[in-house]
């Protein structure tokens, strides 16, 4: 099987979008579970908590980029 | 008392063979059991979960500067000011029984141990397993409350008022032995990891008693610890043994100060009778083992040493900037204890939120949220018998201490 110019761009671009995918999802996993933690103690900060467990978003969203210009 | 070894199997127990020959001697029984619960206790961590919780209970500790206007209150605007913090519960449950500084006491006592076990309960795998093992120091608390009690005939509700069930033992269980008799006591802790310790215990040696269960209590610590491999473990050794070294140093001054004032004539006649041989044989029974900066030789050698020396060993440890200003131009005979119990509290609070600055995510913050729980307590504690026994604000306020 030949590996052509196409397969490589395509497995450039799945390697780019599932590690930051991976990326996003651990970073996350960790910051809810503190969000959550400190939410349980204090209700009111579940806005900054919000904010912060979607702060890793942006590791993917450069993962799309990369994705889009390969 | 069967119930807590339940989940101990033959299997387990016949697998630490290693530490019973480590620790041969009368604490066996008990390392082999301290080994097992460390396999028990082993699996992933929730550390985020955990240290951000927690972090989040201790910014709902009376802060610092809450404690000048509370100790310009009477006994009764202190008590309604601590009933409007996380106190309340406990003070409108125990306002029916206690009033005064009797229902502060038993209030925060409550509470504390209400949340340690909350800290239990957040922590999961090795952090829950090194806490549960910290807390039992409130089990050698209660064992030596009750056994006290019964051998000066304390009332069963007395003995209850003085517990602190922040331990594995259970309060029911506390609870029934302050009931029973001294024999029966002691047969009901036959199965457990103290039976080595409280079988030799005859009605006469309850302070060799309590020394011994002292000691056994951070041989366990130490053995459950085992060789500190992980970062983790690091900290929480650093963390008991700088608790060992305030400790000794407490003990060590105390004595001192004792002996000075003993007159001349009966410490001629002491070291007529064996020199300074028993005084070491004596103080290594008082002295706790794996300190930070002051191993058992020095500390033995500072036993022996003159006020001058003792000073000396001081400026050479990094307890000396909170030590110096209590301790020079000074003798042991004129230095005062409670201020040095004060700095060398002060100084072990300080360190652990420096290292839970520098370890955000590890076992410090919750080991400092211990401590600064266990101090806020013993702050609103003097507070509230200061004020009831009608002691000056000034004098409360050299008690306290403050972070």
């Amino acid at each position: 099987m030949e590996l052509t110019t196409e397969a490589v761009e395509a497995l450039s671009k799945a390697i780019a979008i599932s590690l930051t995918g991976f990326a996003t999802a651990w970073a996350q996993k960790v910051i809810a579970t503190a969000g959550i933690g400190a939410m349980v103690e204090d209700g009111s900060i579940f806005g900054k908590a919000l904010v912060l467990t979607v702060l890793p978003e942006t590791i993917v969203i450069f993962g799309l980029v990369v994705a889009l210009l390969i | 008392m069967r119930d807590m070894y339940r989940k101990e199997s033959p299997v387990e127990v016949s697998e630490s063979n290693d530490y019973v020959e480590k620790f041969r001697g009368e604490f066996d029984k008990a390392t082999v059991y301290a080994s097992s619960l460390k396999r028990r206790s082993t699996g992933s961590s929730n550390y985020p979960y955990a240290v951000t919780r927690i972090r989040a209970m201790k910014v709902k500790l009376i802060p610092r500067d809450s404690y000048p206007r509370l100790l310009n209150m009477s006994l009764d605007e202190f008590i309604f000011n601590i009933s409007e913090t996380d106190y309340r519960s406990d003070i409108e449950e125990l306002s029916r029984e206690y009033s005064g500084a009797n229902l502060i006491e038993h209030a925060l006592n409550r509470n504390m141990a209400t949340s340690f076990q909350k800290v239990l309960r957040i922590t999961e795998g090795d952090p829950h397993g090194l806490v549960q093992e910290y807390l039992k120091k409130y089990d050698i608390w209660n064992i030596k409350t009750i056994l006290r009690g019964k051998l000066h005939n304390i009332s069963p509700a007395d003995i209850r008022e003085a517990l602190i069930t922040a331990g594995s033992l259970r309060y029911t269980l506390l609870s029934s032995l302050s009931e029973k008799s001294l024999d029966e006591i002691l047969k009901e802790f036959k199965e457990t990891e103290y039976a080595p310790i409280l079988d030799s215990f005859d009605g006469s040696n309850l302070p060799e008693i309590e020394n011994k269960l002292d000691k056994f209590y951070y041989t366990n610590l130490f053995s459950v610890i085992g060789y500190p491999f992980t970062s983790d473990r690091k900290l929480f050794n650093r963390f008991v043994q700088r608790e060992i070294d305030g400790r000794n140093l407490n003990l060590l001054i105390r004595l001192k100060k004792a002996e000075s004032f003993i007159s001349e004539e009966k410490l001629a006649e002491k070291a007529e009778k064996s020199e300074s041989e028993s005084q070491i044989s004596d103080i290594n029974d008082l002295l706790i083992e794996n300190g930070f900066e002051f191993n058992i030789n020095v500390l033995q050698d500072l036993y022996k040493s003159s006020y001058e020396q003792f000073v000396e060993v001081l400026k050479s440890s990094s307890y000396w900037n909170v030590l110096r200003n209590l301790v020079e131009n000074k003798d042991f005979s004129t230095i005062d204890l409670t201020d040095i119990e004060n700095a060398l509290l002060q100084f072990n609070l300080k360190e652990v939120t420096s290292e839970s600055l520098q370890s955000i995510v590890s076992i410090v913050p919750i080991m400092e949220y211990l401590i600064y729980k266990s101090n806020e307590v013993r702050n609103l504690r003097i507070i509230a018998r200061g004020k009831s026994v009608g002691m000056s604000n000034e004098l409360i306020k050299e008690q306290l201490v403050i972070i």
